[in-house]
Protein backbone atom coordinates (compact mmCIF):
# COMPACT_ATOMS: atom_id res chain seq x y z
CA UNK A 1 0.00 0.00 0.00
CA UNK A 2 1.40 3.35 -1.03
CA UNK A 3 0.17 6.47 0.67
CA UNK A 4 1.19 9.73 -0.97
CA UNK A 5 1.62 12.56 1.51
CA UNK A 6 0.87 15.57 -0.62
CA UNK A 7 1.05 19.22 0.26
CA UNK A 8 2.54 22.55 -0.71
CA UNK A 9 6.18 23.35 0.06
CA UNK A 10 6.62 24.20 3.71
CA UNK A 11 3.49 22.36 4.84
CA UNK A 12 5.53 20.26 7.27
CA UNK A 13 5.64 17.02 5.29
CA UNK A 14 9.33 16.30 5.89
CA UNK A 15 9.03 17.13 9.57
CA UNK A 16 6.09 14.75 9.84
CA UNK A 17 8.11 11.99 8.16
CA UNK A 18 11.05 12.50 10.51
CA UNK A 19 8.66 12.24 13.45
CA UNK A 20 7.31 8.96 12.11
CA UNK A 21 10.86 7.68 11.68
CA UNK A 22 11.64 8.59 15.29
CA UNK A 23 14.38 11.04 14.36
CA UNK A 24 12.68 13.76 16.39
CA UNK A 25 12.90 11.93 19.71
CA UNK A 26 15.73 9.49 18.96
CA UNK A 27 13.50 6.41 19.20
CA UNK A 28 14.19 4.84 15.82
CA UNK A 29 11.76 2.20 14.65
CA UNK A 30 14.00 -0.66 13.39
CA UNK A 31 11.46 -2.11 10.95
CA UNK A 32 11.25 1.27 9.23
CA UNK A 33 13.68 3.17 7.06
CA UNK A 34 13.77 6.36 5.09
CA UNK A 35 15.06 7.64 1.74
CA UNK A 36 15.61 11.36 1.33
CA UNK A 37 15.55 13.69 -1.64
CA UNK A 38 19.36 13.61 -1.81
CA UNK A 39 21.04 10.19 -2.08
CA UNK A 40 23.14 10.91 1.06
CA UNK A 41 25.74 8.29 0.20
CA UNK A 42 28.80 7.96 2.40
CA UNK A 43 32.33 8.15 1.03
CA UNK A 44 32.60 4.37 0.73
CA UNK A 45 32.09 1.96 -2.14
CA UNK A 46 28.59 1.33 -3.47
CA UNK A 47 28.54 -2.12 -1.85
CA UNK A 48 29.70 -0.73 1.50
CA UNK A 49 26.97 1.89 1.39
CA UNK A 50 24.28 -0.68 0.68
CA UNK A 51 25.66 -2.93 3.42
CA UNK A 52 25.37 -0.25 6.14
CA UNK A 53 21.89 -1.16 7.40
CA UNK A 54 22.78 -4.85 7.46
CA UNK A 55 26.01 -4.18 9.33
CA UNK A 56 24.19 -2.04 11.88
CA UNK A 57 21.87 -5.02 12.41
CA UNK A 58 24.81 -7.47 12.57
CA UNK A 59 23.23 -9.56 9.83
CA UNK A 60 24.93 -12.52 8.10
CA UNK A 61 25.51 -13.16 4.39
CA UNK A 62 25.75 -9.44 3.80
CA UNK A 63 27.57 -9.74 0.48
CA UNK A 64 24.87 -11.88 -1.15
CA UNK A 65 22.05 -9.65 0.11
CA UNK A 66 23.84 -6.55 -1.15
CA UNK A 67 24.26 -8.18 -4.57
CA UNK A 68 20.54 -8.97 -4.76
CA UNK A 69 19.56 -5.46 -3.75
CA UNK A 70 21.82 -3.93 -6.39
CA UNK A 71 20.38 -6.22 -9.06
CA UNK A 72 16.89 -5.13 -8.08
CA UNK A 73 17.72 -1.72 -9.52
CA UNK A 74 20.03 -2.99 -12.27
CA UNK A 75 23.21 -1.53 -10.78
CA UNK A 76 25.19 -4.68 -9.96
CA UNK A 77 28.03 -3.41 -12.14
CA UNK A 78 28.52 -0.38 -9.85
CA UNK A 79 29.26 -2.58 -6.85
CA UNK A 80 32.89 -1.56 -6.36
CA UNK A 81 32.62 2.04 -7.51
CA UNK A 82 33.35 4.81 -5.06
CA UNK A 83 29.85 6.07 -4.23
CA UNK A 84 30.59 9.78 -4.47
CA UNK A 85 31.62 9.42 -8.13
CA UNK A 86 28.16 8.26 -9.26
CA UNK A 87 25.69 10.31 -11.29
CA UNK A 88 22.53 11.61 -9.59
CA UNK A 89 20.32 8.84 -10.93
CA UNK A 90 22.77 6.06 -10.11
CA UNK A 91 23.26 7.46 -6.62
CA UNK A 92 19.54 7.52 -5.95
CA UNK A 93 19.28 3.89 -7.05
CA UNK A 94 22.02 3.03 -4.54
CA UNK A 95 20.10 4.92 -1.85
CA UNK A 96 16.97 2.89 -2.67
CA UNK A 97 18.89 -0.40 -2.69
CA UNK A 98 20.40 0.56 0.67
CA UNK A 99 16.94 1.11 2.13
CA UNK A 100 15.31 -2.01 0.65
CA UNK A 101 18.12 -4.42 1.50
CA UNK A 102 17.11 -4.34 5.18
CA UNK A 103 13.61 -5.49 4.16
CA UNK A 104 11.70 -2.74 5.94
CA UNK A 105 8.06 -3.21 6.84
CA UNK A 106 7.53 0.50 6.39
CA UNK A 107 9.35 2.72 3.93
CA UNK A 108 9.33 6.50 4.19
CA UNK A 109 10.22 8.42 1.04
CA UNK A 110 10.87 12.15 1.24
CA UNK A 111 10.51 13.45 -2.34
CA UNK A 112 12.90 10.73 -3.51
CA UNK A 113 13.03 11.78 -7.17
CA UNK A 114 12.71 15.55 -6.91
CA UNK A 115 16.35 16.01 -7.99
CA UNK A 116 16.01 13.92 -11.16
CA UNK A 117 14.92 15.08 -14.60
CA UNK A 118 11.33 14.49 -15.72
CA UNK A 119 12.01 11.46 -17.91
CA UNK A 120 14.03 9.66 -15.26
CA UNK A 121 11.36 10.44 -12.68
CA UNK A 122 8.82 8.43 -14.64
CA UNK A 123 11.16 5.40 -14.94
CA UNK A 124 12.17 5.59 -11.30
CA UNK A 125 8.58 5.82 -10.12
CA UNK A 126 7.55 2.78 -12.11
CA UNK A 127 10.56 0.79 -10.94
CA UNK A 128 10.13 1.66 -7.28
CA UNK A 129 6.37 1.18 -7.27
CA UNK A 130 6.85 -2.33 -8.69
CA UNK A 131 9.34 -3.27 -5.98
CA UNK A 132 7.17 -1.85 -3.22
CA UNK A 133 4.09 -3.72 -4.41
CA UNK A 134 6.01 -6.99 -4.92
CA UNK A 135 7.31 -6.87 -1.38
CA UNK A 136 4.11 -5.48 0.15
CA UNK A 137 5.93 -2.66 1.91
CA UNK A 138 3.79 -0.11 3.68
CA UNK A 139 5.01 3.12 2.09
CA UNK A 140 4.54 6.77 2.81
CA UNK A 141 5.70 8.79 -0.17
CA UNK A 142 6.06 12.52 0.36
CA UNK A 143 5.68 14.71 -2.68
CA UNK A 144 4.52 18.16 -3.66
CA UNK A 145 3.91 16.88 -7.19
CA UNK A 146 0.23 16.08 -7.72
CA UNK A 147 0.87 14.03 -10.84
CA UNK A 148 3.37 11.87 -8.98
CA UNK A 149 0.91 11.30 -6.15
CA UNK A 150 -1.85 10.27 -8.55
CA UNK A 151 0.42 7.86 -10.41
CA UNK A 152 1.92 6.06 -7.44
CA UNK A 153 -0.61 6.18 -4.65
CA UNK A 154 -3.39 3.90 -3.46
CA UNK A 155 -4.27 6.59 -0.98
CA UNK A 156 -3.58 10.30 -0.71
CA UNK A 157 -3.04 12.28 2.47
CA UNK A 158 -3.14 16.03 2.11
CA UNK A 159 -1.14 18.13 4.53
CA UNK A 160 -1.59 21.87 4.76
CA UNK A 161 -0.12 24.06 7.51
CA UNK A 162 1.27 21.11 9.47
CA UNK A 163 -2.06 19.34 9.60
CA UNK A 164 -3.38 16.37 7.67
CA UNK A 165 -6.63 17.79 6.36
CA UNK A 166 -7.82 14.93 4.17
CA UNK A 167 -7.13 11.25 3.55
CA UNK A 168 -8.73 9.19 0.83
CA UNK A 169 -8.41 7.47 -2.50
CA UNK A 170 -6.99 9.67 -5.26
CA UNK A 171 -10.26 10.02 -7.20
CA UNK A 172 -12.17 10.72 -4.03
CA UNK A 173 -9.80 13.50 -2.98
CA UNK A 174 -9.80 15.06 -6.43
CA UNK A 175 -13.56 14.94 -6.73
CA UNK A 176 -14.40 15.91 -3.19
CA UNK A 177 -11.65 18.05 -1.74
CA UNK A 178 -12.43 18.49 1.95
CA UNK A 179 -11.61 22.16 2.24
CA UNK A 180 -11.05 25.25 0.15
CA UNK A 181 -7.28 24.96 0.78
CA UNK A 182 -7.22 21.39 -0.50
CA UNK A 183 -9.16 22.41 -3.60
CA UNK A 184 -6.84 25.36 -4.20
CA UNK A 185 -3.77 23.22 -3.73
CA UNK A 186 -5.08 20.56 -6.09
CA UNK A 187 -5.73 23.27 -8.67
CA UNK A 188 -9.42 22.57 -8.74
CA UNK A 189 -11.35 25.21 -10.66
CA UNK A 190 -14.79 26.78 -10.35
CA UNK A 191 -14.74 27.26 -6.60
CA UNK A 192 -17.36 29.74 -5.45
CA UNK A 193 -18.25 31.27 -2.11
CA UNK A 194 -21.78 32.08 -1.04
CA UNK A 195 -24.80 30.78 0.81
CA UNK A 196 -26.85 27.63 0.36
CA UNK A 197 -30.50 28.25 1.22
CA UNK A 198 -33.77 26.48 0.85
CA UNK A 199 -36.04 28.05 -1.74
CA UNK A 200 -39.44 26.38 -2.26
CA UNK A 201 -38.10 22.99 -1.26
CA UNK A 202 -35.00 23.23 -3.41
CA UNK A 203 -31.47 24.02 -2.29
CA UNK A 204 -30.05 27.04 -4.02
CA UNK A 205 -26.47 28.28 -3.97
CA UNK A 206 -26.42 32.02 -4.15
CA UNK A 207 -24.13 35.02 -3.91
CA UNK A 208 -24.44 38.52 -5.36
CA UNK A 209 -23.13 37.38 -8.74
CA UNK A 210 -24.72 34.00 -9.41
CA UNK A 211 -27.45 31.64 -8.30
CA UNK A 212 -27.96 27.96 -9.13
CA UNK A 213 -29.44 24.76 -7.72
CA UNK A 214 -27.17 22.66 -5.56
CA UNK A 215 -27.99 19.27 -4.09
CA UNK A 216 -26.70 20.22 -0.67
CA UNK A 217 -27.83 21.15 2.81
CA UNK A 218 -28.35 24.74 3.92
CA UNK A 219 -25.22 26.57 4.95
CA UNK A 220 -24.56 30.26 5.46
CA UNK A 221 -20.84 30.30 4.70
CA UNK A 222 -20.44 27.79 1.88
CA UNK A 223 -17.72 26.92 -0.63
CA UNK A 224 -18.85 24.95 -3.64
CA UNK A 225 -17.09 23.39 -6.61
CA UNK A 226 -18.39 22.67 -10.10
CA UNK A 227 -15.79 20.53 -11.89
CA UNK A 228 -15.08 21.86 -15.42
CA UNK A 229 -15.77 18.46 -16.98
CA UNK A 230 -19.30 18.52 -15.54
CA UNK A 231 -20.21 21.67 -17.47
CA UNK A 232 -21.81 21.40 -20.92
CA UNK A 233 -21.94 24.30 -23.35
CA UNK A 234 -24.73 24.91 -25.84
CA UNK A 235 -26.11 27.61 -28.12
CA UNK A 236 -29.71 27.22 -26.89
CA UNK A 237 -30.85 26.90 -23.26
CA UNK A 238 -31.50 23.32 -22.13
CA UNK A 239 -34.80 22.61 -20.42
CA UNK A 240 -34.55 20.08 -17.63
CA UNK A 241 -35.55 20.88 -14.08
CA UNK A 242 -32.71 18.81 -12.57
CA UNK A 243 -30.13 20.89 -14.41
CA UNK A 244 -28.85 24.40 -14.01
CA UNK A 245 -28.72 26.49 -17.11
CA UNK A 246 -26.84 29.80 -17.01
CA UNK A 247 -26.30 32.29 -19.77
CA UNK A 248 -22.77 33.58 -20.16
CA UNK A 249 -20.21 35.29 -22.34
CA UNK A 250 -16.96 33.69 -23.42
CA UNK A 251 -13.93 35.61 -22.10
CA UNK A 252 -11.14 33.43 -23.47
CA UNK A 253 -10.41 30.10 -25.13
CA UNK A 254 -6.99 28.52 -24.94
CA UNK A 255 -5.70 25.12 -25.99
CA UNK A 256 -4.61 22.93 -23.07
CA UNK A 257 -3.30 19.71 -24.50
CA UNK A 258 -6.10 17.79 -26.15
CA UNK A 259 -8.85 19.98 -24.79
CA UNK A 260 -9.66 23.68 -24.89
CA UNK A 261 -9.91 25.56 -21.67
CA UNK A 262 -12.73 28.05 -21.92
CA UNK A 263 -13.42 30.93 -19.53
CA UNK A 264 -17.03 32.05 -19.44
CA UNK A 265 -18.49 34.86 -17.40
CA UNK A 266 -21.93 33.92 -16.11
CA UNK A 267 -22.05 36.08 -12.99
CA UNK A 268 -19.00 34.22 -11.66
CA UNK A 269 -16.26 33.19 -14.03
CA UNK A 270 -16.59 29.51 -14.91
CA UNK A 271 -14.01 27.28 -16.55
CA UNK A 272 -15.24 24.61 -18.93
CA UNK A 273 -13.09 22.08 -20.77
CA UNK A 274 -14.32 21.32 -24.29
CA UNK A 275 -13.06 19.44 -27.31
CA UNK A 276 -11.78 20.98 -30.52
CA UNK A 277 -14.89 19.72 -32.27
CA UNK A 278 -17.11 21.61 -29.80
CA UNK A 279 -15.08 24.79 -30.22
CA UNK A 280 -15.72 24.68 -33.97
CA UNK A 281 -19.32 23.54 -33.77
CA UNK A 282 -20.33 26.21 -31.24
CA UNK A 283 -18.09 28.89 -32.70
CA UNK A 284 -16.53 29.48 -29.29
CA UNK A 285 -14.58 32.73 -29.29
CA UNK A 286 -14.28 35.70 -26.96
CA UNK A 287 -17.55 37.65 -26.84
CA UNK A 288 -19.70 34.69 -27.91
CA UNK A 289 -22.88 34.15 -25.85
CA UNK A 290 -23.48 30.57 -24.69
CA UNK A 291 -25.44 28.55 -22.16
CA UNK A 292 -23.76 26.54 -19.42
CA UNK A 293 -25.54 23.46 -18.17
CA UNK A 294 -24.67 21.36 -15.11
CA UNK A 295 -26.59 19.12 -12.76
CA UNK A 296 -27.45 20.21 -9.24
CA UNK A 297 -25.74 17.03 -8.07
CA UNK A 298 -22.52 18.15 -9.77
CA UNK A 299 -22.31 21.04 -7.29
CA UNK A 300 -20.12 19.92 -4.41
CA UNK A 301 -19.78 21.64 -1.07
CA UNK A 302 -16.43 21.99 0.67
CA UNK A 303 -15.81 22.32 4.38
CA UNK A 304 -15.16 25.91 5.34
CA UNK A 305 -11.52 26.89 5.52
CA UNK A 306 -10.01 27.00 8.98
CA UNK A 307 -10.80 30.25 10.76
CA UNK A 308 -8.00 32.77 10.77
CA UNK A 309 -7.28 36.06 12.48
CA UNK A 310 -6.14 37.00 15.96
CA UNK A 311 -9.54 36.67 17.65
CA UNK A 312 -9.95 33.09 16.50
CA UNK A 313 -6.40 32.17 17.40
CA UNK A 314 -6.86 33.46 20.90
CA UNK A 315 -10.05 31.51 21.30
CA UNK A 316 -8.29 28.42 20.03
CA UNK A 317 -5.51 28.77 22.53
CA UNK A 318 -7.87 29.21 25.48
CA UNK B 1 77.59 10.92 22.14
CA UNK B 2 76.21 8.47 19.63
CA UNK B 3 74.37 6.09 21.97
CA UNK B 4 73.16 9.06 23.94
CA UNK B 5 71.68 10.59 20.78
CA UNK B 6 69.92 7.31 19.97
CA UNK B 7 68.63 7.32 23.52
CA UNK B 8 67.28 10.85 23.16
CA UNK B 9 65.55 10.07 19.87
CA UNK B 10 63.98 6.90 21.24
CA UNK B 11 62.74 8.67 24.35
CA UNK B 12 61.33 11.50 22.27
CA UNK B 13 59.43 9.04 20.11
CA UNK B 14 58.27 7.02 23.10
CA UNK B 15 57.00 10.00 25.07
CA UNK B 16 55.35 11.87 22.20
CA UNK B 17 54.08 8.69 20.54
CA UNK B 18 52.38 7.42 23.67
CA UNK B 19 51.04 10.89 24.51
CA UNK B 20 49.66 11.19 20.97
CA UNK B 21 47.97 7.79 21.19
CA UNK B 22 46.25 8.70 24.45
CA UNK B 23 45.31 12.14 23.09
CA UNK B 24 43.81 10.55 19.95
CA UNK B 25 41.67 8.17 22.00
CA UNK B 26 40.37 10.88 24.32
CA UNK B 27 40.33 13.73 21.78
CA UNK B 28 38.48 12.01 18.96
CA UNK B 29 35.88 10.40 21.25
CA UNK B 30 35.32 13.67 23.08
CA UNK B 31 35.15 15.66 19.84
CA UNK B 32 32.57 13.33 18.29
CA UNK B 33 30.54 13.24 21.48
CA UNK B 34 30.45 17.02 21.71
CA UNK B 35 29.50 17.35 18.05
CA UNK B 36 26.56 14.96 18.33
CA UNK B 37 25.12 15.68 21.77
CA UNK B 38 23.56 18.62 23.49
CA UNK B 39 23.68 19.06 27.23
CA UNK B 40 23.54 21.92 29.72
CA UNK B 41 26.68 24.07 29.83
CA UNK B 42 27.93 22.55 26.56
CA UNK B 43 29.02 26.01 25.44
CA UNK B 44 31.26 26.29 28.49
CA UNK B 45 32.88 22.90 27.81
CA UNK B 46 33.41 23.83 24.16
CA UNK B 47 34.87 27.18 25.25
CA UNK B 48 37.30 25.40 27.57
CA UNK B 49 38.39 23.08 24.76
CA UNK B 50 38.85 25.93 22.34
CA UNK B 51 40.98 27.72 24.90
CA UNK B 52 42.87 24.47 25.42
CA UNK B 53 43.81 24.45 21.74
CA UNK B 54 46.06 27.41 22.44
CA UNK B 55 47.11 26.53 25.96
CA UNK B 56 50.51 28.04 26.96
CA UNK B 57 52.79 25.01 27.50
CA UNK B 58 54.60 26.53 30.47
CA UNK B 59 51.28 26.95 32.27
CA UNK B 60 50.50 23.28 31.63
CA UNK B 61 53.99 22.42 32.83
CA UNK B 62 53.48 24.37 36.00
CA UNK B 63 50.09 22.77 36.62
CA UNK B 64 51.35 19.22 36.11
CA UNK B 65 54.35 20.01 38.27
CA UNK B 66 52.18 21.29 41.12
CA UNK B 67 50.03 18.18 40.99
CA UNK B 68 52.93 15.73 40.79
CA UNK B 69 55.22 17.56 43.21
CA UNK B 70 56.14 15.44 46.19
CA UNK B 71 53.88 17.49 48.44
CA UNK B 72 51.17 17.80 45.76
CA UNK B 73 47.86 15.92 45.51
CA UNK B 74 49.34 13.23 43.24
CA UNK B 75 52.80 13.35 44.74
CA UNK B 76 52.49 9.83 46.15
CA UNK B 77 52.66 8.49 42.57
CA UNK B 78 56.28 9.66 42.46
CA UNK B 79 56.04 10.64 38.81
CA UNK B 80 57.74 14.03 38.81
CA UNK B 81 60.90 14.09 36.65
CA UNK B 82 59.95 10.84 34.92
CA UNK B 83 58.86 10.29 31.30
CA UNK B 84 55.32 9.71 32.63
CA UNK B 85 55.13 13.28 33.87
CA UNK B 86 56.14 14.45 30.38
CA UNK B 87 53.52 12.23 28.78
CA UNK B 88 50.96 13.72 31.16
CA UNK B 89 51.81 17.27 30.11
CA UNK B 90 51.80 16.38 26.40
CA UNK B 91 48.41 14.65 26.65
CA UNK B 92 46.98 17.79 28.23
CA UNK B 93 48.44 19.87 25.40
CA UNK B 94 47.40 17.63 22.47
CA UNK B 95 43.94 16.46 23.57
CA UNK B 96 42.13 19.82 23.21
CA UNK B 97 43.69 20.33 19.76
CA UNK B 98 42.47 16.95 18.53
CA UNK B 99 39.09 17.25 20.29
CA UNK B 100 38.44 20.76 19.01
CA UNK B 101 39.32 19.97 15.40
CA UNK B 102 37.35 16.70 15.53
CA UNK B 103 34.30 18.49 16.86
CA UNK B 104 34.47 21.14 14.14
CA UNK B 105 34.87 18.47 11.48
CA UNK B 106 31.95 16.31 12.64
CA UNK B 107 29.71 19.35 13.07
CA UNK B 108 30.25 20.21 9.43
CA UNK B 109 28.64 16.96 8.25
CA UNK B 110 25.12 17.85 7.05
CA UNK B 111 22.38 16.95 9.52
CA UNK B 112 20.68 14.85 6.86
CA UNK B 113 23.69 12.50 6.66
CA UNK B 114 23.33 11.83 10.37
CA UNK B 115 19.57 11.29 9.99
CA UNK B 116 20.20 8.89 7.13
CA UNK B 117 22.62 6.81 9.22
CA UNK B 118 20.13 6.69 12.09
CA UNK B 119 17.28 5.81 9.74
CA UNK B 120 19.35 2.86 8.54
CA UNK B 121 19.49 1.68 12.14
CA UNK B 122 22.84 2.95 13.42
CA UNK B 123 23.23 3.13 17.20
CA UNK B 124 25.29 5.96 18.69
CA UNK B 125 28.57 4.07 18.50
CA UNK B 126 27.97 2.95 14.92
CA UNK B 127 27.02 6.50 13.98
CA UNK B 128 30.24 7.86 15.53
CA UNK B 129 32.34 5.26 13.71
CA UNK B 130 30.65 5.96 10.38
CA UNK B 131 31.08 9.71 10.71
CA UNK B 132 34.72 9.33 11.75
CA UNK B 133 35.31 7.22 8.64
CA UNK B 134 33.50 9.77 6.53
CA UNK B 135 35.78 12.55 7.77
CA UNK B 136 38.99 10.51 8.02
CA UNK B 137 41.01 13.04 6.00
CA UNK B 138 40.21 15.90 8.34
CA UNK B 139 40.66 13.72 11.41
CA UNK B 140 44.15 12.72 10.26
CA UNK B 141 44.92 16.41 9.85
CA UNK B 142 43.75 16.91 13.45
CA UNK B 143 46.11 14.13 14.57
CA UNK B 144 49.01 15.75 12.70
CA UNK B 145 48.26 19.08 14.36
CA UNK B 146 48.24 17.39 17.75
CA UNK B 147 51.54 15.61 17.07
CA UNK B 148 53.20 18.78 15.84
CA UNK B 149 52.07 20.53 19.00
CA UNK B 150 53.73 18.08 21.36
CA UNK B 151 56.91 16.88 19.67
CA UNK B 152 58.11 20.47 19.21
CA UNK B 153 57.18 21.49 22.71
CA UNK B 154 59.91 22.34 25.20
CA UNK B 155 58.64 24.41 28.13
CA UNK B 156 56.34 21.91 29.75
CA UNK B 157 58.55 18.84 29.31
CA UNK B 158 61.50 20.75 30.70
CA UNK B 159 59.54 21.71 33.82
CA UNK B 160 58.02 18.35 34.61
CA UNK B 161 60.77 16.14 33.18
CA UNK B 162 63.73 18.08 34.41
CA UNK B 163 65.88 17.37 31.33
CA UNK B 164 67.80 14.65 33.16
CA UNK B 165 70.49 13.08 31.00
CA UNK B 166 69.59 9.50 30.05
CA UNK B 167 66.21 9.69 31.75
CA UNK B 168 64.06 12.61 30.63
CA UNK B 169 66.18 14.36 28.04
CA UNK B 170 64.32 14.64 24.72
CA UNK B 171 65.31 16.36 21.48
CA UNK B 172 63.84 19.76 22.27
CA UNK B 173 65.25 20.00 25.75
CA UNK B 174 68.62 18.78 24.51
CA UNK B 175 68.64 21.51 21.87
CA UNK B 176 67.95 24.16 24.52
CA UNK B 177 70.72 22.81 26.74
CA UNK B 178 73.36 22.56 24.00
CA UNK B 179 72.56 26.06 22.69
CA UNK B 180 72.94 27.49 26.18
CA UNK B 181 76.28 25.72 26.54
CA UNK B 182 77.35 27.27 23.22
CA UNK B 183 77.58 23.88 21.49
CA UNK B 184 75.80 25.19 18.42
CA UNK B 185 77.01 22.46 16.08
CA UNK B 186 75.41 19.82 18.24
CA UNK B 187 72.29 21.95 18.70
CA UNK B 188 71.96 22.31 14.96
CA UNK B 189 72.48 18.58 14.42
CA UNK B 190 69.76 17.82 17.00
CA UNK B 191 67.45 20.31 15.30
CA UNK B 192 67.94 18.58 11.98
CA UNK B 193 67.12 15.24 13.60
CA UNK B 194 63.97 16.73 15.14
CA UNK B 195 62.87 18.16 11.81
CA UNK B 196 63.54 14.85 10.05
CA UNK B 197 61.52 13.03 12.68
CA UNK B 198 58.63 15.46 12.40
CA UNK B 199 58.74 15.22 8.62
CA UNK B 200 58.81 11.44 8.47
CA UNK B 201 55.91 10.99 10.88
CA UNK B 202 53.78 13.56 9.07
CA UNK B 203 54.83 12.14 5.72
CA UNK B 204 53.65 8.71 6.88
CA UNK B 205 50.31 10.15 8.01
CA UNK B 206 49.99 12.07 4.75
CA UNK B 207 50.53 8.86 2.80
CA UNK B 208 47.72 7.20 4.74
CA UNK B 209 45.54 10.26 4.21
CA UNK B 210 46.08 10.51 0.47
CA UNK B 211 45.81 6.76 -0.05
CA UNK B 212 42.33 6.70 1.46
CA UNK B 213 41.43 9.64 -0.75
CA UNK B 214 42.29 7.82 -3.97
CA UNK B 215 40.83 4.36 -3.43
Amino acid sequence: MITALLGPNGAGKSTYLRQLMGLANGKIEPSMTMVFQEPLLFDLTVAENVALGLKFRRQRKISALVGQALELFGIGHLRNRRAITLSGGEAQKVALARALVIEPKTLLLDEPFANLDQTSQIDFRRMLKKVILQRAIETIWVTHNKAEALVVADQIMIMINREIVQTGQPEEVLQKPATKEVADFLGIENIFHGEIRDKNGQSIFENDRVSFAAAAVEKADAWVVVHPEDILLSLEPTKTSARNCLRGTVLAVEPAGLIYRTQIKAGEIFIANITRASVEELGVAPGKELYLTFKATAVQTLDSPLPEGPACRQAGRG
Amino acid sequence: MYPELINIILLTLKVSGLALLIAILIGISLGIYLALHDFPFKKIVVGVINTGMGLPPVVVGLLVMLFLWRGGPLGFLDLIYTPWAMICAQVILATPIIAGLTMATIQQIPQKMKWQALALGANNLQLAWLLAKETRLSLLAAVMAGFGGIISEVGAVMMVGGNIKGQTRVLTTAIVLESQKGAFELAIALSVVLLLLLFSVNFGLTMIQQRTKKS
